[in-house]
C-alpha cells in the first residue's frame, strides 16, 4: 500500500529518472518512489528539527557557498510558480 | 570570536547573491532559448532532430519558425499520418497543423498564419464530418490557451523561459526522443505507439448491447444546425477561393461502424449524411480541390480490429489512405459523388441491420 | 496577491522597493508611508476590491475610536469606548467569520430554518482585527499614544504581515517609522531580509507543495488507505502545515526586512518542544502573546490558584481553536490542547525520563491533534483517517487541499 501511495510523488525534479525507469526498468518504480518518499521525509523531518532560518543564514549565509544556494533556491522556487499554490492559513 | 560582518560585508554578500541569481537566470533562459522545446524561436538548430510530440503547445511555434511549403491538416485521426511519405510523394514540405477536435475555425486560425507567410502548394485536409458542425469561432483564445505561445513578442514569455517542466520535463524528453527517434520526421504527434487497435478495444467505447430499439429511431431534427454547417462549408469554401494557386486534397476518412451505428440509434444519420454532402458538394466544383472518399470502405469500416474507439483507426489506414490517393484511387468528382453518397446510404443501412451485430451479439 | 507569484516577486515587490527609498530621499517621510500603505492597499485589494472595503472602514473605525479616547478621558468614557471597540471589531470578526457558523448551529439546536447566504472570508481578517483589537485595549490602559492617521493605517495595512501575520503590536511596528536610519537603505537589513524571504519561498514552494502533492492525492482515495500509509498521510500533513505557515512567516519578515523594518518572530523550532506549553511558546508566538496578553491575563493568568489557571487555559484555548476557524472542530482541537496544558499544569512530574522522549511524545501530541480533529471529512460520522488508524473499513471522503471542508457537526466526532 506504501508504494502505490508514494507513486503520486512525480514532480518535474525527479521526472526524468521516472521516465527512464518506466522504459527501461519498471520493477525498480516502487523502489524509486520509496526512495523518493524517504528522501522527502528526511528533508522535512531535518528542517523541522533542524536550525531556524536566520541561524542558517547567520552561520552561512554570507560566504559564496550561501549566496548560490540561496540563488538556487530562489531560481528553483521562481521557475516552480508556475503550479497552483494557496496557503493554508488564508482560511483565517 | 566571530567578526561581526559589518554594512561593506553585507552589500558585497548582497552583490554576490545578486550575481549567483542573475548567472542562474541567464543559464535557464540560455538552455531554453537553445533547445526551444516549443519552437517559439527558431527550428531545431544544426544537428538537433526536431521532436513535435506536444500538439497544443508546439503548434504556434512549428507554424510561426518552421520552413515548409504545404500543410497536413485535420484531427486527431490525421495526426498518424506520415508526412515523409507526401514529402517524398509531392516534392514538398509539410507541416501538419492538428486540432483534437478538428474544428474548422481552429485549423484555419492556424492554416492563415501559415499562408500569411508564403503561398503554400498542398494542402492536405482530413475532413471530419462534426467538424464540418462544430462552431464557427475559434476556440483558441487567452482563455484557453497559453497565449504566450500565441504571440511573437517576447516579453509575455516569463512563464515559457522560467517554468520547472519546461526545464525538466520537456527538454529532457525532447532530448530522449530525438536519441529513440519518437515524433521525429513524418511522424509528428504520432500517437499510436503502445496503444492497441482490436475489436475487444473498441468496443470498450461503445456499448450496443445495452441499446434495445423498437422500431425505427426518430431522427433528430437539426434545423437548429443547420447555419454552423453552412457556415463551416462557407469557411472551407472561402478558403479554397481566397488560395487558387493551393491545391488541396480533402480526405474523408473512413469512420467505424460504430459511428455509424451510434448515429442512427440517435437518429443523427440524416443529419451525417446532410453535413458530408454539403461538404462535398461545395468543394468538388473548385478546379484546385481534389476530394478522396474512404468511408464506403466496408473491409476497414466493418473490422473493428481496425479501431481503438469508435473513430481512431490504426496508422496503417493511414498509411493506406495516403498510398490510395497518391495512386489517384478513391477519388470522388462532381459525377460520382451522388451515387457514392447512395452507397453510403446503403453501407449504413447494412451496419444497423447486420454488421454491427457480428460483433454486438 | 501571493508573495509566491510572478507578479508579486517581479513586479509589486521590485516597485514597492524602489518606490520606497526613492521617495525615502525627501524630507518628508510622509510621501514614503503614504507611498507604502498605498501599495499595501493595492496588495490587499488585488485578491478581492470589495475586501479593501472592509480593511479600509475596519482601519477609519478603530482610528475614529483612539481618537475619541482622546477626547474623551472620563472613566467612564474610556470604558465605554473600550467597550464600543472591543464590540466592533469582534462584531466585524462574528458578522465575516462566525455568522454562517452561528446559523447553522441554530438550526441544528434549536431546529429553527434560518437560511442565509454564504458570507465570503475577507482575507486576513482574523489578523489585522487583533492587531487593531490590541491597539484599542492598550489606548484604553494608556499603554499606546495616539498615532498620526498615516502612521496607524501604516501599521494596520504594512502588506507583509496583513494577510496572515505575524500579529504585531503597535510598539513594534510605529516606532520603527521614526527611527532616522530606517529611511535609508540598508544592505545589511535588505540582505538579511531577502535571504529569510528566499528561505520562506522555499519552505513553502519547494516542500508543503511537494509534501502537499501527495497528501492531496491520498485525500482523494481515503477509502483504500491502510494504517501505515495514513500515518505517513497525517506526518505529511503535519510537516506540510508547518512549512506552509512558517515559509509564508519568514517570507513575510523577510519582505519587512527589506524595507527596513523587523517583525516578530512567529516560529521558532515548534517541533523541539518537549511539551505543550513550550510548543505553544515556539508555533504562533504571537498569537500565543496576544491571548496571553488580553485573555489569560486578564482572567487572573496563574495568580487565582490552580483550579483558576486551568479553567483560563481551556477558556484560552477555547477562543484559539475558535479563532482559527469556525467549526466545532477547531473548536475541539483547541480543547484537546487545553487539556493538554491543564494535564501539564496539574502533573508537572508526569514526563518521561529522557528529554527526546518528551519531544517525540509532544510532537505526536500535536500530530494526532491537527489531523484527528482538525481535519474532518464531509459526510462522515467518523473522521475516516481515525478508522484507518483502527485498520477498519473506511467509507470515501474527499478534500480539497485549498480551503479545508470542515462542515461542523458535533455528533460527528
Amino acid at each position: 500500500m506504501l508504494p502505490g501511495v508514494c507513486n503520486t510523488l512525480i514532480y518535474p525534479e525527479n521526472y526524468a529518472v521516472f521516465k527512464l525507469l518506466e522504459r527501461k526498468a519498471p520493477g525498480l518504480l516502487n523502489p524509486f518512489f520509496l526512495c523518493c518518499f524517504f528522501l522527502l521525509t528526511a528533508i522535512g523531518i531535518l528542517l523541522l528539527r533542524g536550525n531556524k532560518a536566520e541561524q542558517w543564514i547567520e552561520k552561512r549565509g554570507y560566504t559564496w557557498r550561501g549566496a548560490f544556494i540561496l540563488a538556487t533556491l530562489f531560481f528553483w522556487s521562481f521557475i516552480s510558480l508556475s503550479q497552483v499554490s494557496v496557503f493554508l492559513y488564508f482560511n483565517f | 570570536m566571530k567578526r561581526k560582518l559589518c554594512e561593506k560585508d553585507k552589500r558585497k554578500a548582497l552583490k554576490r547573491l545578486l550575481a549567483a541569481v542573475a548567472a542562474e537566470f541567464a543559464l535557464a533562459a540560455f538552455l531554453v532559448w537553445f533547445f526551444d522545446p516549443f519552437y517559439q524561436y527558431h527550428m531545431p538548430f544544426f544537428g538537433m532532430e526536431t521532436v513535435l510530440n506536444d500538439r497544443d503547445n508546439q503548434m504556434p511555434g512549428t507554424v510561426r519558425n518552421f520552413s515548409y511549403d504545404s500543410a497536413l491538416v485535420g484531427s486527431s485521426v490525421a495526426e498518424n499520418f506520415d508526412s515523409s511519405w507526401l514529402d517524398g510523394k509531392y516534392g514538398c514540405t509539410t507541416l501538419k497543423i492538428i486540432r483534437a477536435s478538428g474544428s474548422v475555425a481552429d485549423l484555419l486560425y492556424y492554416l492563415e498564419q501559415a499562408q500569411e507567410r508564403q503561398e503554400l502548394k498542398y494542402v492536405f485536409w482530413t475532413l471530419d464530418i462534426t467538424a464540418v458542425a462544430s462552431p464557427l469561432e475559434v476556440s483558441l483564445n487567452r482563455d484557453t490557451a497559453p497565449w504566450y505561445l500565441h504571440t511573437e513578442t517576447v516579453l509575455d514569455d516569463l512563464p515559457y523561459v522560467y517554468n520547472k517542466e519546461i526545464l525538466l520535463e520537456k527538454i529532457p524528453s525532447m532530448l530522449a526522443y530525438a536519441h529513440e527517434g519518437i515524433n521525429t520526421g513524418g511522424q509528428a504527434y504520432n500517437w499510436a505507439r503502445g496503444k492497441v487497435f482490436s475489436a475487444a478495444q473498441a468496443m470498450r467505447a461503445y456499448d450496443r448491447s445495452g441499446i434495445v430499439l423498437e422500431g425505427e429511431p426518430e431522427e433528430v431534427d437539426f434545423t437548429g444546425s443547420l447555419d454552423v454547417i453552412h457556415g463551416n462549408v462557407e469557411l472551407l469554401t472561402d478558403q479554397v477561393t481566397a488560395h487558387p494557386d493551393t491545391v488541396y486534397r480533402f480526405l474523408v476518412p473512413p469512420l467505424s461502424m460504430m459511428w455509424w451505428d451510434c448515429a442512427y440509434v440517435n437518429g443523427q444519420l440524416e443529419e451525417r449524411f446532410y453535413i458530408l454532402n454539403q461538404a462535398v458538394s461545395a468543394l468538388l466544383p473548385f478546379e484546385n480541390v481534389e476530394v478522396y472518399y474512404f468511408q464506403n470502405e466496408d473491409w476497414i469500416v466493418c473490422n473493428l480490429d481496425n479501431y481503438m474507439d469508435m473513430v481512431h483507426y490504426a496508422p496503417e489506414i493511414n498509411q493506406y489512405m495516403l498510398e490510395r490517393m497518391g495512386a489517384g484511387e478513391n477519388r470522388v468528382t462532381e459525377e460520382n459523388w451522388e451515387d457514392t453518397l447512395e452507397e453510403l446510404r446503403r453501407l449504413a443501412e447494412r451496419i444497423s441491420r447486420e454488421e454491427i451485430f457480428r460483433y454486438y451479439q | 496577491m501571493l508573495f509566491n507569484s510572478v507578479i508579486f516577486i517581479t513586479i509589486f515587490l521590485p516597485l514597492a522597493l524602489f518606490g520606497w527609498y526613492l521617495l525615502q530621499k525627501l524630507e518628508n517621510p510622509a510621501f514614503a508611508k503614504a507611498f507604502l500603505v498605498g501599495m499595501s492597499l493595492w496588495f490587499y485589494g488585488y485578491y478581492n476590491v470589495r475586501y479593501l472595503w472592509i480593511l479600509a472602514g475596519s482601519m477609519a473605525a478603530n482610528y475614529l475610536l483612539s481618537l475619541l479616547f482622546e477626547r474623551f478621558p472620563g472613566k467612564g468614557q474610556q470604558k465605554l469606548l473600550l467597550f464600543l471597540g472591543i464590540g466592533g471589531n469582534l462584531g466585524l470578526l462574528f458578522y465575516y467569520k462566525y455568522f454562517n457558523f452561528f446559523v447553522e448551529n441554530c438550526n441544528f439546536f434549536l431546529h429553527t430554518d434560518i437560511r442565509i447566504e454564504k458570507i465570503a472570508l475577507p482575507l486576513g481578517i482574523s489578523f489585522f482585527t487583533f492587531q487593531q483589537l490590541s491597539f484599542v485595549i492598550e489606548r484604553y490602559r494608556k499603554g499606546a499614544p495616539h498615532y498620526p492617521a498615516l502612521d496607524y493605517a501604516f501599521f494596520v495595512s504594512f502588506f507583509p504581515q496583513l494577510i496572515a501575520g505575524p500579529i504585531v503590536l503597535h510598539q513594534e511596528l510605529i516606532p520603527q517609522l521614526k527611527e532616522r536610519r530606517n529611511r535609508r537603505f540598508s544592505a545589511e537589513s535588505f540582505y538579511d531580509g531577502a535571504c529569510l524571504f528566499i528561505l520562506g519561498l522555499a519552505k513553502k514552494v519547494l516542500l508543503a507543495d511537494s509534501l502537499a502533492v501527495l497528501v492531496s492525492a491520498e485525500y482523494n482515495n481515503i477509502a483504500m488507505l491502510d494504517t501505515p500509509s495514513a500515518w505517513v498521510v497525517v506526518c505529511w500533513f503535519t510537516m506540510e502545515l508547518y512549512f506552509d505557515f512558517s515559509g509564508y512567516s519568514d517570507m513575510a519578515r523577510g519582505i519587512a526586512g527589506m524595507f527596513g523594518f523587523s517583525l516578530p518572530e512567529n516560529f521558532n523550532a515548534p517541533f523541539r518542544a518537549a511539551s505543550v506549553r513550550e510548543f505553544w511558546h515556539r508555533w504562533h508566538m504571537t498569537l500565543t502573546r496576544f491571548l496571553t496578553q488580553y485573555i489569560y491575563y486578564p482572567l487572573g493568568g496563574s495568580r487565582r490558584g490552580k483550579a483558576r489557571k486551568c479553567l483560563n487555559l481551556i477558556v484560552v484555548f477555547l477562543l484559539s481553536g475558535l479563532w482559527h476557524g469556525a467549526n466545532w472542530t477547531y473548536i475541539l482541537w483547541g480543547l484537546m490542547h487545553g487539556a493538554a496544558l491543564v494535564f501539564e499544569t496539574l502533573f508537572p512530574k508526569a514526563r518521561f525520563r529522557w528529554e527526546w522522549m518528551n519531544r517525540l511524545a509532544t510532537t505526536v501530541f500535536v500530530i494526532l491533534c491537527f489531523f484527528r480533529i482538525l481535519v474532518r471529512f464531509p459526510g462522515d460520522d467518523r473522521p475516516a483517517v481515525a478508522e484507518a488508524f483502527h485498520g477498519g473499513k473506511q467509507r470515501h471522503a474527499s478534500r480539497s487541499l485549498q480551503h479545508f471542508d470542515l462542515s461542523g457537526e458535533l455528533c460527528g466526532l
